[in-house]
């Protein structure tokens, strides 16, 4: 057990120093960002001196080396544009991305589970039928022009929610959120609802197919022979049968939503890292970028290891493969 | 009384004090911007991005303030005459108070000009076109003389971007005291109130501004970068107002009562350059793909010829939806050194084919032309545009668009046969394009820095002695008779300057500015 978590931890290490020199080099062959951060006006002199200050008269191996020696101290460097340390401008962000990432799962789960059971438990009724044809909607349709459809049909249309930003933060228990308060509420649905409609798909398909195969299996016969109430069958015997994959996806899709919130955040101009993100690969901010590619691997990782550790839980037979192995 | 009538006596109070509620609080209503760009920081002294100039230009004042078609008009300082070729004398506005109560006077100036070479990380734009000078003598409190080097006809509008701290700061301050509001004190129509990054600003009016009442006591910026969501936002009424509308979207809004569109010609020009530098341009072959044995862009004939291929009027009205000027020059009309004899070049494929063929190119040739797909309205298909008008008389165009950041570190390297750009004039004038895109590079001197491809040794000497000359009246004629040449010699093809646009809901009056700035104090409530 704690062998699988240190190794875990290790990969991630290995992953991080991957993907750090990856997004390097990559922006690197892009160009130089300096001619994207002044003024065309200016002449070569001062262009010079832009590039010196910002240590990009170096040679690429220089500059990854001296990356990071900083990165040894904590230090991620400072944005090319904004000269604001790079760490502190994502996580001044990063909580509006994980408000609305877990508003988003949350929306899948309560929506796809019981859809997916129901869909599941009654194959080949018009539910079923039903929840099959909008869930290839979910998966299909660009997540872009659902956000400008939600936007048109709720904001502008009807006017009943507000068409863009994050709403007033309030505070619970010293955590600060917009999901706090009810203006903040009616801001996150709609961004919320379009990110989530793709793991709400996910979720409801993934819930279907277990349920299908689950209804086949001797325990559930045996349980519905002994005369087991039906709700109780299905939200006890199979939702816990089939939970083990349900929980990987989610935790999984949980890591892509805050990595993937970038249209979302964009259509909506969701103060988040998202939406950070596109504005520094604009600019080629390389700084921004390392730092918030670093970032989202180390939730990857986290959340990774947290999926493998509630499997532990759920499912007694990895328990004991654990366990044994440790031995 | 009877009941009833009390009942209704109280009803009818309770109505009028609503109403009059209700219209306080109209008139004091806050105004709310949907803006695409956010400021990189509130340090006026650290950038001199012009996205960011204009958020300056809320918080603070400069001596010298442009107007609306960017002409010098005064601003701290209340007049100024020259004294002579390298003396510049000011008055200053007197009774001005800084936002947190202190008096301004010359000796902030001082400050202010000590202040801005010395700034951590600052890009030392402002710095490098003040740069000529070379003293401030302060007379008395409210006068100032500036002395430069040399004769420098530049500063009285480089003056305009440099704005005036308060000389409280004292040495230390940073532009992290700016950006989070501790230091963002100026004596500018509104006063820095919060900035929430990604998401907004807010700014609250000066009462005291020498320039008068803005007509909002409070302002929000919020940043929408996305267009279509700009756009939503103000349909669904979550913001009064939206700058740089898409072109496209605003024969839709114009048949929406409850918005106004507002537009003016942008400073912005857009030009097509061709390398006539090299021996061989990048990109440029016969129509097999096989090297040329010259680079056809050295004759100045096949460079008309390209002009006179292209149709600016059809481009502007089809491809622009009309939101559009065909460019005469490299700038727009009414900017200090325009020169009114210029026309636009005549559309005339006929004349192209004879131009080629004279030039010895009577079956054309191949060339590719670089440009980016999201920098200036609709670029790739004005680029496409470009190409098919060329095929027209023979010449076979390869459109080659990418992402600014991609295409520009390509320009800088000089990376392209032909290519697009666009031209901000953000001086008001001809100085900047002529300094920076006209002249022969000249790295020491600052000269031809967005010039990879282009030398002309008659036009150098003119553009040098305008910028020498302090005369108003004599350096634009100068100006003007470089107009001439450029567009004579056609290696730089001016093909048409953008629009500012931005809309209201209806009941704002908002006079747009020509370099694009998106100004709160220039929104007025319609008095009904």
């Amino acid at each position: 057990m704690v062998k699988l978590i240190v190794g875990r931890i290790l990969q991630g290490f290995g992953v991080l120093a991957a993907v750090s020199l990856i997004a390097f080099v990559g922006i690197y062959a892009i160009g130089d960002p300096t001619s994207l951060l002044i003024d065309p006006q200016s002449t070569q002199h001062e262009v010079e001196q832009v590039r010196r200050n910002l240590g990009l008269d170096q040679p690429l191996w220089r500059q990854y080396v001296l990356f990071v020696r900083s990165l040894a101290a904590g230090d991620f460097g400072r944005s090319f544009a904004t000269h604001e340390p790079a760490m502190r401008m994502i996580l001044e962000r990063l909580p509006a991305t994980l408000e609305l990432a877990l508003a988003a799962i949350t929306l899948a789960i309560v929506v796809g589970i019981p859809a997916g059971l129901a869909a599941g438990t009654h194959p080949g009724s018009r539910l079923d039928r039903i929840v099959m044809t909008v869930s290839i909607l979910g998966f299909s349709l660009p997540t872009f022009w659902v956000g400008l459809m939600l936007i048109l049909v709720f904001a502008v249309n009807l006017g009943w929610l507000p068409s863009f930003g994050r709403g007033e933060v309030g505070s619970w228990l010293g955590i600060h959120s917009s999901l706090f308060t009810l203006d903040g509420l009616r801001h996150i649905l709609l961004p919320a609802l379009n990110l989530a409609l793709f793991p709400m798909a996910l979720v409801a398909r993934l819930t279907r197919s277990g349920a299908r195969e689950a209804l086949q299996l001797d325990f559930v016969r045996f349980a519905r022979a002994k005369g087991v109430a039906e709700h109780r069958v299905v939200f006890v015997h199979i939702l816990k049968y089939i939970a083990v994959p349900i929980v990987t996806m989610i935790g999984m899709q949980l890591g892509l939503l805050v990595a993937f919130a970038i249209v979302t955040e964009s259509v909506f101009s969701w103060p988040g890292t998202g939406k950070l993100l596109i504005e520094s690969i604009g600019r080629l901010d390389r700084p921004v970028v390392v730092a918030y590619l670093l970032v989202i691997v180390s939730i990857f990782v986290v959340l990774n290891l947290l999926t493998d550790l509630v499997y532990l839980v759920l499912d007694p037979r990895v328990r004991f493969a654990a366990a044994s192995q440790s031995e | 009384m009877p009941a009833q009538a009390w009942l209704r006596s109280i009803v009818r109070w309770a109505l009028t004090a609503t109403a009059i509620a209700w219209f306080a609080v109209g008139q004091a209503q806050p105004l709310t911007i949907g803006t695409m760009v956010e400021p990189k920081s509130m340090d006026p002294q650290l950038t001199a991005l012009s996205s960011d100039l204009s958020y300056y230009r809320h918080v603070f004042d400069s001596l010298v303030m442009p107007d609306d078609r960017l002409r010098p008009r005064p601003g701290l300082a209340e007049s100024w005459k020259v004294v002579s070729d390298t003396v510049y004398e000011f008055k200053l506005r007197r009774g001005v108070r800084f936002h947190d109560g202190a008096t301004f006077d010359a000796q902030d100036v001082v400050y202010t000009l000590e202040r801005l070479p010395k700034v951590p990380n600052g890009d030392g734009l402002t710095a490098g076109k003040l740069k000529p000078i070379s003293r401030v003598e302060v007379v008395d409190p409210y006068t100032i003389r500036i002395h430069t080097s040399k004769p420098d006809s530049g500063i009285l509008r480089a003056l305009g971007q440099l704005f005036i701290l308060p000389k409280g700061l004292g040495p230390n301050v940073t532009s992290d005291d700016f950006s989070s509001g501790k230091a963002a004190i100026g004596t500018g129509p509104f006063r820095f109130v919060s900035w929430k990054r990604s998401d907004n600003m807010q700014l609250a009016r000066n009462d005291a501004w020498w320039g008068g009442k803005p007509d909002f006591t409070k302002v929000t910026f919020r940043f929408i970068p996305n267009s279509a969501s700009r756009v939503a936002a103000l349909q669904a009424g979550d913001v009064d107002m939206i700058d740089f509308v898409p072109p496209l979207d605003v024969p839709r809004l114009s048949r929406d009562p409850k918005i106004s569109i507002f537009k003016a010609a942008a400073a912005r020009v857009i030009y097509l350059e061709l390398d006539t530098l090299r021996d061989v341009a990048p990109g440029v072959t016969d129509l097999t793909g096989k090297p040329l044995d010259r680079n056809p862009f050295k004759d100045v004939r096949v460079r008309r010829a390209i002009s006179h291929a292209i149709d600016r009027k059809l481009i502007v009205s089809r491809v622009l939806e009309g939101m559009g000027e065909p460019a005469t020059q490299l700038m727009p009309q009414g900017f200090g050194g325009y020169n009114d004899s210029l026309k636009v070049p005549a559309f005339d494929p006929a004349l192209s084919r004879k131009l080629l063929a004279e030039a010895g190119y009577p079956e054309g040739f191949a060339m590719t032309l670089g440009c980016t797909n999201d920098r200036y309205v609709n670029d790739t298909s004005f680029c496409q545009a470009i190409g098919q008008m060329l095929a027209r008389v023979g010449i076979k165009v390869a459109v080659d668009a990418m992402p600014g950041n991609v295409y520009f570190p390509k320009f800088n390297q000089a990376a392209f046969g032909a290519y697009i750009l666009g031209w901000g004039n953000s001086s008001g004038d001809a100085s900047s394009v002529l300094t920076s895109v006209v002249h022969s590079p000249d790295r020491a001197a600052g000269r031809g820095s967005w010039n990879h491809n282009y030398s002309n040794t008659t036009l150098d000497a003119l553009i040098d002695e305008a910028l020498g000359t302090v005369d108003e009246t004599r350096r634009e004629a100068l100006y003007a008779k470089a107009m001439a040449k450029v567009m004579e010699d056609a290696a730089i093809i001016p093909l048409h300057a953008q629009l500012v646009i931005v809309a209201t809901r209806k009941g704002l009056v908002y006079t747009p500015a020509a370099d694009e700035a998106t100004l709160a104090h220039n929104v007025r409530a319609r008095k009904n």
